[in-house]
């Protein structure tokens, strides 16, 4: 059964960054920071505190999973994230919704008014 | 002191949450103190402290970790979990803001983790001092003094498209950052002079050299090119063998010199950011995961990929699936060269929209 999106949407600027760095590999908390930071260039930094009050919602809403510490990686009180395949549908879902915003902005902007059914 | 500080703001937090993210909150105090400044990290412990006692009381409890010891780094679940009193609350919020103002007044009074001082709070004078702790003063170097424009470079306009492009890098590149002092987006010719000072604070290690896992994101710093690509790092890594040497620390000044095209003495953002479809072609590989050179259709199975799906289609031009970065190059310079003249400025790839190469094609 395919569950309901729906609930989450529009997801905050902060859990919104969250998920776009995480889509691509799974990260540390100073990793998702820096990921973060590039996305937006600069323009969106997340700290560690609001981050991971971020990240302990959306692993309770299993968005989110902890896979643990690398055993390559130096530093012990590293753990790593990753999202989860539902967080991965509730992020397209999101993507979609906005790719939509930005269809009806544009039209605006033109002076063009969207077509109602 | 910062360290336990930061590490006392923590200990203030519910034990659900202490417990839960204490050593990473601390491990990545310790990672970014090397790399920026820490001042943002107190304010957001402070918010965060707010945030756990009063508005997130009642939440779910976060799952149990195991108690691990890394060594030096202090446990914190030896503390009760609970509400503490109101009055202890009340001593704990006039704790806080004490520790807030020593911290800040620390900071600001040039509290030295790198032992470097750089600039001063003087609008017209820039101060540059590499300074060693307990050193005599025949080991510091020629104070200078100098005129310091503190606005942005008037050329780039606040209505200009490359403004974010040319913040966000400059912001972005740590060396780069650290080498703007004055944060004018622009490297002038004191600031070349003062390179080898500001790099070797990026000498974690204390090995006289400066590596890419020392600069960098985590995303990017271990990946091939990252150095070649950027042409800050590319200039100061003379030999391109991937490492900032002492040699080459010692010979910044000049190595950043021989960036300045226009012979004016300053390098604007013309002269440092990287190529423009080199820069989109290594950021988009950022896919790769298995870094084996090509973008596979796996590799882009997911959303940020999908916002690029029409380049990555018409890139992949013999249907393999498969994309090299040969194909992306092509591809991206096909869609950015608006002109036609074969080569792709920064302006045609700001333009860059309207021909899908940052979304969906206008």
């Amino acid at each position: 059964m395919r569950e309901d999106t729906t609930p989450f949407l529009p997801l905050s600027p902060a859990t919104l960054h969250i998920l776009l760095a995480l889509a691509g590999e799974d990260l540390h908390g100073y990793g998702i920071m820096q990921e973060i930071a590039k996305q937006s260039e600069g323009r969106y930094k997340l700290g560690p505190g609001t981050m991971y009050d971020n990240l302990q919602r959306l692993m309770d809403q299993r968005l989110v999973q902890e896979v643990g510490r690398r055993p390559e990686d130096q530093d012990t009180r590293r753990r790593y994230y990753r999202l989860s395949a539902f967080g991965r549908t509730v992020l397209a879902a999101e993507v979609t919704r906005l790719e939509g915003v930005i269809r009806l902005a544009r039209l605006h902007l033109q002076g063009v008014k969207p077509r109602r059914a | 002191m910062l360290r336990t500080l930061y590490i006392t703001l923590l200990r203030l937090h519910p034990g659900r949450f202490k417990y839960r993210f204490g050593d990473e909150m601390v491990s990545i105090f310790d990672e970014a103190r090397g790399n920026e400044s820490v001042a943002p990290l107190f304010g957001d412990a402070f918010v965060s402290l707010f945030r756990q006692w009063v508005l997130r009381r009642g939440s779910p409890r976060a799952q149990a970790v195991a108690a691990t010891h890394a060594e030096g780094v202090p446990l914190f679940y030896t503390f009760h979990d609970g509400l503490p009193s109101k009055s202890a609350l009340m001593n704990g919020a006039v704790l806080a803001v004490a520790t807030f103002a020593a911290v800040m007044f620390a900071i600001r009074s040039g509290g030295t983790p790198h032992g470097f001082l750089i600039g001063s709070h003087h609008p017209h004078h820039s101060h540059l001092l590499p300074v060693r702790p307990g050193a005599p003063p025949s080991e510091l170097n020629t104070e200078l003094t100098t005129e310091v424009s503190m606005r942005p470079d008037v050329s780039i306009l606040d209505h200009d498209p490359m403004r974010p492009v040319i913040i966000g890098y400059f912001r972005g590149l740590a060396i780069l950052d650290a080498l703007d002092v004055n944060h004018d987006l622009v490297i002038s010719d004191e600031e070349m002079r003062n390179a080898p000072a500001v790099l070797k604070t990026f000498d974690a290690d204390g090995d006289g050299q400066v590596t890419p896992a020392e600069i960098g994101s985590s995303t990017d710093r271990t990946r091939p090119g990252f150095m070649r690509v950027n042409p800050v790092l590319a200039a100061l890594d003379r030999d391109h063998d991937g490492i900032i040497s002492a040699e080459e620390i010692s010979e910044a000044g000049a190595s950043l010199a021989a960036l300045d095209r226009n012979h004016d003495g300053r390098l604007t953002w013309r002269e440092v950011l990287p190529e423009p479809v080199a820069l989109e072609v290594f950021l988009l590989f950022r896919l790769d995961r298995n870094g084996d050179g090509v973008l596979s259709r796996e590799e882009r199975a997911n959303p940020f990929a999908a916002l690029f799906s029409e380049v990555f289609d018409a890139a992949d031009r013999d249907h393999d699936g498969a994309i090299t970065g040969k194909e992306l190059v092509d591809e991206v310079k096909r869609r950015a060269d608006l002109d036609g003249d074969g080569v792709v400025t920064w302006e045609e790839m700001v333009a860059a929209p309207k021909n899908g190469l940052l979304g969906p094609k206008r």
